[in-house]
């Protein structure tokens, strides 16, 4: 089976954007182990694009939760908390990730000064 | 003291070129790691040639956009490198840093310096790959480039912003003549309306031993202090390998566009193809003639494109490349050098034979060719070495009835006994590439007959004889043959005087 068959097989066992247990049970019994290796693969990475994970420094109001929920209609948001993300978020978007927080602005200044600390102010 | 206020105005305009840095990261997976080629999912929004970091640290360069991975060439680590560490991209596409403290410096390929030396500072990040400049910027080829080699300035000129191909088998001299040509660019021994030229050397796939003799005697004849070391040995991945000749003209470009003149000689390109074939073979690219990939002429093309001479609205500057092709028994008719030769402005081909007979550098005059140095060369040596080419063509043409001497006429004889002595004043030891007045004075001697009665075994102590004694007695007339301008009758008249009285010397010792 070619990468792009688990993709379809993937694809194809989800039921209104939800993995479907019953579907998946039925296609594993019917794959060779090492093609159910592949399979899981596949379902990782549906999994992967259509869930969203994003990192706050505390637990996000409803105001938040809805802004976000309205960024990614299709997605199934998590959200994690990190105390040390000060004024930050952080989101994983599949292979994408943004990320701001004070800890890097206050690092990049610091780069940026050390980087022209032999120019003369 | 810088006031209060000044300061503050200082900080506010420094803040302004604060930029933010982008925040989007584009995170992947290593999937297969096998000889310095990485496979990596993820990293949808990844660009071709862009840099990414691993999770260990190390580096590496996108090569390959496939539908689900992306292949990436490892540059530095990867030793620790594992399935499932993630790898992601920084937005930036390949670049070194070029500044003028490169100068008498030996890097690799990435920038990071290989004699101990401390790190180059402040440097201008220039990109690996770059488009070479337009028909629009460029001008013809003006300036001639020294070589010091008598058999290349009189036969084979190369100018500045010119590509020559030296091409011929291993352990015939090749790197010698651009060893020679980088030594002869020492500010003293140029003509003083030329420019001071920078010169880069890439050693490419070659023994570090052999790496260190060309650094040692650079640095023995001061020729170190205005030349740039850039390698990659044999004993370096194939992917620095691949990168370091682009490493080393992207570094000339920094030169170029500050107006330099740079000499730039890549030491070999037949290595260099070796570790591209090798490279596209482990990314499963298709394989061509030879298992060489498709574009494998592209890659010496936009390499060798980048050579150029730039008009004086763009500054001037120019790089002139002297790529290396090594040959396997003679043959100049396998792939790589085709396609070299067909993408250089000419070839200088050293022949075995030539050097097994001693005639060094062994320069074979009917195959080699320089299309587009006779334009600049001075107006001195062109209207000196314009005779010898056909003399040295004619001789070889009688060469092959000298066997039958007693019975050849007088005429061929003497065009025979002629060819003979310009061959030897063509021979030149290593290391010392002549000025040009003292080429225009061994030429001029030789083609005008003045050694045809000087046995063909003394010939090379009458021209160091009267290279001495011209330098002794008539410091004046090298100065005017040191201007370069077309020679007066006076200057001829000089010429003729200042040899018929060394010859009286000469033969009477």
């Amino acid at each position: 089976m070619t990468k792009k068959q688990f993709r379809l097989l993937a694809e194809a066992s989800y039921t209104k954007n939800k993995l479907d247990s019953k579907k998946v049970e039925k296609i594993v019994k019917l794959l060779p182990r090492k093609d159910t290796k592949m399979y899981i693969k596949a379902l990782k990475n549906k999994e992967n694009k259509t869930t969203v994970s994003i990192t706050l420094p505390r637990q996000p109001k409803k105001q938040i939760e809805k802004l976000f929920k309205n960024m990614y209609p299709n997605k199934k948001i998590i959200y994690n908390i990190d105390s040390s993300l000060i004024v930050g978020v952080k989101v994983i978007d599949n292979d994408l990730v943004y990320e701001e927080n004070l800890k890097d602005t206050l690092r990049q200044i610091a780069d940026f000064v050390s980087q022209n600390a032999s120019q003369n102010i | 003291m810088i006031d209060s206020k000044n300061i503050i105005e200082n900080l506010e305009k420094r803040l302004m070129s604060f930029g933010q840095e982008q925040k989007t990261q584009n995170v992947g997976v290593v999937e297969k790691i096998t000889d310095g080629v990485v496979i990596a999912s993820g990293l949808s929004k990844a660009i071709m040639g862009e840099k990414v970091q691993f999770s260990d640290g190390s580096s590496g360069l996108i090569l390959n956009l496939d539908e689900d991975t992306v292949s990436i060439i490892l540059l530095s680590g990867g030793e620790n490198l594992r399935e499932g560490d993630t790898v992601k991209t920084t937005g930036q596409l390949l670049s070194i840093g070029a500044s003028e403290e490169l100068l008498g410096r030996v890097i690799d390929p990435l920038g990071n310096p290989l004699d101990g030396k401390p790190k180059i500072k402040k440097a201008k990040l220039m990109p690996l790959e770059r488009i070479a400049p337009g028909v629009v910027n460029r001008e013809p080829v003006n300036a001639p480039l020294k070589t010091g080699i008598k058999a290349i300035d009189s036969m084979i000129p190369i100018g500045r912003g010119q590509r020559e191909l030296i091409i011929g088998d291993r352990g015939l001299g090749k790197t010698a003549i651009v060893i020679d040509t980088i030594i002869n660019q020492r500010p003293n021994s140029n003509n003083k309306k030329l420019k001071p030229v920078v010169c880069i050397y890439v050693a490419i796939g070659q023994k570090q031993s052999t790496i260190a003799q060309v650094i040692d005697k650079l640095k023995q004849e001061n020729a170190f202090s205005y030349t740039i070391v850039v390698v990659a040995s044999s004993s370096y991945p194939a992917s620095l390998q691949y990168l370091a000749p682009f490493s080393g003209v992207s570094i000339a470009e920094y030169f170029m566009e500050k107006g330099q003149d740079v000499l730039i000689a890549y030491d070999d390109l037949t290595k260099h193809a070796w570790a591209y074939r090798q490279l596209s073979l482990v990314l499963r690219r298709p394989a061509g003639r030879e298992a060489y990939p498709g574009d494998i002429f592209y890659l010496h093309s936009r390499l060798l494109e980048r050579a150029v001479k730039l008009n004086k609205t763009k500054g001037g500057g120019s790089i002139t490349a002297l790529p290396i092709i090594e040959t396997q028994a003679d043959d100049i008719s396998a792939y790589i050098p085709t396609n070299v030769i067909s993408i250089t402005d000419g070839q200088i081909y050293l022949k075995g034979d030539l050097f097994y007979l001693g005639v060094r550098p062994a320069i074979d005059a009917g195959n080699s060719v320089s299309r587009v140095g006779s334009s600049a060369q001075t107006a001195a040596i062109k209207s000196f070495s314009g005779k010898i080419r056909i003399e040295l063509a004619q001789y070889k043409s009688l060469e092959a009835f000298a066997q039958f001497g007693s019975e050849l006429d007088a005429a061929t004889s003497a065009q025979l006994e002629r060819g003979k002595r310009i061959l030897e004043v063509l021979k030149q030891p290593q290391y010392q590439p002549l000025p040009e007045p003292f080429e225009i004075l061994s030429i001029w001697a030789v083609t005008n007959g003045y050694l045809d009665d000087i046995s063909v075994s003394d010939i090379q102590r009458f021209e160091k004889e009267y290279h001495e004694y011209v330098k002794t007695h008539n410091q004046k007339l090298l100065e005017k043959l040191a201007l370069g301008e077309k020679p007066t009758d006076d200057i001829l008249k000089e010429l003729k005087k200042t040899i018929d009285s060394f010859k009286k010397m000469f033969t009477s010792k």
